[in-house]
């Protein structure tokens, strides 16, 4: 099984072959798919150097010119640290033409693990959510990340892929159509409680509820259709969100505004301690064993 | 002929700024001849087309990366015709078009700015996919002194350095004023001309700022065609209006209608 963003490289790469606007940037951030990538197409890979703002701002000079340009980086680096820019350049800018520039954040969540707090991206989705015109894509495993790449690039407007950095199970069987404009799906169908959640931690509510009588919903596109999730939330008596973010402003936030009697678990403090997921999530009561009382 | 246009245009930012108190002027009036100098040299070649690939088609740009001198470039876009001069008129009124920093919503502005330090980063994407046509047409970029406080100005002069981004030229409103300050004493840039050549960039200082036909003679005769190029342009902020020159608060001070009649009455 590969790596969600050697999937994703895997398919830009292959149209590069025939379509020469296309510019990969990295801002010093390698993988494996990258190598062949530089290879093949030298005149329009570019590594920036760790310099995330002038990655957005060259990212955009391009794109005034009709390029499609992708900028890879890690998610807490080239979300954060250039954020300014993002919100100018894509969103404000973005309003008036047409910007084809995708970032491509790597290691959001706790996915960098013992790197430790820096690493750890828990802001992006409550961050990006709030500009207008940025199209978000949450994949949860490799299949997603496929229909999610084929679907980012007839899309010519500023888009954030938020990818794992770590190898995933899967959720969705490869004949799956995933419909980005309505934005999550029911991956499974419960009673009583529901699940909410993205990307790995989909994968934890996915192996609770189908143990219990959960229901799980995925969300891997932003903006959400509300309203059909809303009507999906209401056959529920509980929601339960789960994410590797602060609850202040990401999925719980966006199911909040949706349903009642939510219930959201994420982080409220920084990831000071070293360990492994389960130990993280251990400290924000997003363990197991805790999850699994939910599961009746 | 450039002067007189210049006398024009710096006639037309004073009424704008009669119309509408709320816009500042300082930045906008030390760089009126950079403009006139780039519009009617003219250096931007504006109706010149190059096939850069396939269904691209590139040409000479500006990006105003200092979005808040960018008055004076409205009066000029209005005489070349992107918009009706009557959009002159109306600053300040609800619905305008025009707004003190500016975006893509005028015709004939290439970005957003008004956020500083962003306008080289974007020029360099532009310059970087048009590198190899030759001739290479040029993004000209006009920033602020102050402006080169910011990182992301550096980390922009580093890139253009590398990649040898010759059709990249720089033109940096040196009036030695940020917005609370003389920039020497807030962030000393000197040397920026050494600074600048040490980046890797082949760099000019042009000591009147306030001629646009000395812009344009400098500014053709001394392109390099190896490295990306600067020219520091020696200005002064507010010039023309005597209550502005020579007051480090001049960039957020409103001018009074008794100051711009004088200041008309003396151009």
């Amino acid at each position: 099984m590969r790596a969600m963003r050697d999937l994703f490289i895997d398919g830009i790469s292959e149209k590069m072959a025939t379509d020469d606007r296309i510019i990969f940037i990295t801002a010093d951030c390698g993988a494996m798919a990258l190598d062949s990538l530089r290879d093949k197409y030298y005149d329009r890979f570019i590594n920036i150097g760790i310099a995330e703002q002038n990655m957005i701002n060259v990212a955009v000079g391009m794109a005034l010119d009709g390029y499609a340009v992708y900028c890879y980086g890690l998610s807490t680096f080239i979300i954060l640290r250039a954020y300014e820019q993002i919100r100018t350049q894509l969103s404000i800018m973005g309003a008036t033409v047409p910007l084809n520039v995708t970032l491509m954040g790597v290691g959001v969540g706790l996915g960098y693990t013992t790197q430790g707090a820096t690493h750890h991206c828990l802001e992006d989705l409550a961050i990006m959510r709030t500009l207008p015109g940025i199209r978000i894509y949450s994949p949860a495993d490799g299949i997603a990340t496929l229909r999610a790449f084929e679907h980012s690039f007839s899309v010519q407007t500023p888009k954030y892929i938020r990818l794992d950095a770590r190898i995933s199970d899967t959720v969705y069987p490869e004949e799956a159509k995933l419909d980005f404009y309505k934005g999550f799906q029911e991956v499974v169908y419960g009673a009583e409680i529901c699940f909410v959640a993205t990307g790995y931690m989909t994968h934890k509510a996915v192996k609770i509820a189908r143990d219990g009588n959960c229901g799980v919903i995925d969300i891997f596109g932003m903006p959400v259709d509300d309203v059909s999730l809303a009507l999906a939330l209401r056959r529920y008596r509980k929601i339960v969100t789960l994410e590797e973010g602060f609850i202040g402003g990401g999925i719980g936030c966006l199911v909040r505004g949706l349903a009642s009697n939510v219930e959201t678990l994420g982080f409220c403090g920084h990831t000071l301690k070293v360990g492994s997921r389960e130990y993280q999530h251990s400290l924000s009561g997003m363990d197991e064993e805790r999850l699994r009382t939910y599961a009746r | 002929m450039l002067d007189d246009i210049s006398r024009s245009v710096r006639r037309q930012v004073l009424e704008m700024h009669r119309r509408a108190p709320e816009m500042r002027i300082a930045s906008s009036l030390s760089t009126v001849e950079i403009f006139v100098a780039l519009y009617y040299g003219p250096l931007l070649r504006l109706d010149t087309y190059w096939s850069v690939r396939n269904d691209i088609v590139s040409r000479d740009r500006l990006i105003i990366s200092k979005g808040h001198g960018a008055l004076s470039v409205y009066p000029i876009l209005a005489d070349l015709g992107y918009f009706d001069k009557e959009a002159l008129e109306k600053v300040g009124q609800d619905g305008c078009l025009l707004k003190s920093h500016p975006d893509r919503t005028i015709p004939g502005i290439e970005t957003a700015t008004g956020s500083l330090g962003n306008g080289l980063g974007i020029g360099c994407g532009m310059a970087f996919t048009r590198r190899n046509s030759w001739p290479a047409p040029r993004v000209y970029v006009v920033m602020g002194d102050g402006e080169m406080n910011e990182g992301s100005v550096w980390e922009a002069v580093m890139f253009a350095a590398h990649y040898r981004l010759s059709n990249i030229v720089a033109l940096i409103d040196y009036n030695s004023m940020c917005a609370t300050d003389y920039c020497y004493k807030v962030v000393d840039l000197s040397p920026l001309e050494a600074k600048l050549h040490a980046f890797g960039w082949a760099v000019r200082s042009i000591p009147d700022g306030h001629n646009a036909d000395a812009i344009v003679k400098d500014v053709i005769t001394h392109l390099s065609q190896e490295r990306p190029n600067a020219f520091i342009v020696h200005t002064i902020k507010g010039r023309g209006v005597k209550a502005l020159e020579n007051d480090p608060l001049c960039h957020v001070r409103s001018v009074s209608p008794a100051q711009i009649d004088e200041a008309l009455q003396a151009l």
